[in-house]
């Protein structure tokens, strides 16, 4: 079984499974909103915070570190990590902002940080999300393209978002599609066998002021 | 007589989504009538519909608490537990074994967690 690490307003809180589950609270006062975890190191974890910037932790979300000097907005609305990308051994991490915008590592994990151009059209705090083994899809208010991808936005659900407007008037979460059946009994017999390691942590809450906001 | 893709739902405000990990047809959402009854407590009004492959939407509420007062789910999954599905809002934490079918709350050790003003992001963090 597997913890569980839950964004709250007030605070990030990871749950973990032992003879019951225990919780335990980080990043108090820094309204954390968005949360990623590096499948291929699982002891990295990411935390964007409203108004703090990005935050990291490098032992399973128990000690946290900010690493976000160099993103251009404290408000990081989404959160995601590559699952093939590099840097220094650990997969690239990926920040969408309000006011919109997506960055990246430049080279090393936190050298520094710029914005790809192919997400500098996207309208509204962008989601962000790690799609197969070579791309980033992001989701704003423009229509994307994305052959297998579930996202919900405010009005509609989208599974196919090459030909439909996934956006609509603001993507609010992604989940991965497994591209196969996997057979539950194969799967027990090989854990962490050829299922993908879906993304996690890509959904995000609507800032205040924002369309997602309270009606 | 053809299903259009949103026949089932009757909230279309979509907030949560995820898809089961050994099943590509298997999607689960959290659904409201808008962003007035998904985020707020005092206001919340709730739902989780689940769907499978062509099939109409169905509410999967069993094991989950009431809609009125609880906000909107998020969800996550990871690819090391094919058909389990995890589940948090204002009112706690929720483990699905069955794709979304049916749900069971996770006895939290106290201190109590903070989720009263309703959840922001969940992830799955394998240990």
């Amino acid at each position: 079984m597997v913890g569980i690490v839950v964004v709250t307003r007030a605070a990030l809180l990871i749950a973990r499974p032992a003879s019951t589950w225990t919780v335990a609270e980080h990043l108090n006062g820094r309204s954390p909103v968005s949360v990623a975890v590096d499948t291929r190191d699982p002891t990295r974890v990411y935390c964007g915070t409203a108004g703090a910037g990005l935050f990291r932790s490098r032992d399973s979300g128990r000690h946290w570190e900010p690493v976000g000097p160099g993103i251009d907005h404290p408000i990081v609305t989404a959160v995601a990590v590559g699952n093939a990308e590099q840097a220094d051994g650990f997969g690239i991490v990926y920040a969408g902002t309000e006011p919109s915008a997506v960055f990246a590592p430049t080279l090393a994990a936190t050298a520094g940080w710029t914005s790809p151009a192919c997400a500098r059209s996207l309208q509204l705090a962008p989601g962000v999300f790690p799609h197969g083994p070579t791309r980033i899809m992001f989701g704003g208010s423009k229509p994307m393209r994305a052959p297998r991808i579930a996202c919900s936005s405010q009005s509609r659900l989208a599974r196919s978002c090459a030909r439909s407007t996934a956006g609509g008037p603001g993507v609010i979460a992604f989940a991965v599609v497994p591209t196969t059946r996997t057979r539950r009994r194969r799967t027990r017999l090989h854990p962490g066998g050829s299922t993908r390691p879906p993304a996690t942590g890509t959904s995000r809450a609507p800032m205040p002021g924002t369309r997602g906001d309270r009606a | 007589m053809e299903i259009a893709p949103e026949d089932g739902l009757k909230h279309r405000y979509l907030v949560g989504v995820a898809v089961d990990p050994a099943d590509p047809d298997a999607v689960i959402v959290s659904a409201t009538d808008g962003p007035g009854s998904a985020y707020w407590p005092r206001s919340a009004e709730a739902y989780v519909y689940r769907k499978t492959g062509l099939k109409r939407w169905e509410q999967a509420m069993s094991g989950l608490p009431e809609s009125k007062g609880t906000t909107a789910t998020r969800f996550a999954t990871h690819a090391g537990e094919p058909g389990v599905i995890y589940a948090a809002n204002n009112r706690g934490l929720f483990r699905s074994g069955d794709a979304g079918r049916s749900w069971k709350a996770l006895d939290l050790h106290r201190p109590e967690p903070g989720l009263a003003d309703g959840v922001a992001a969940i992830a799955c963090l394998p240990e």
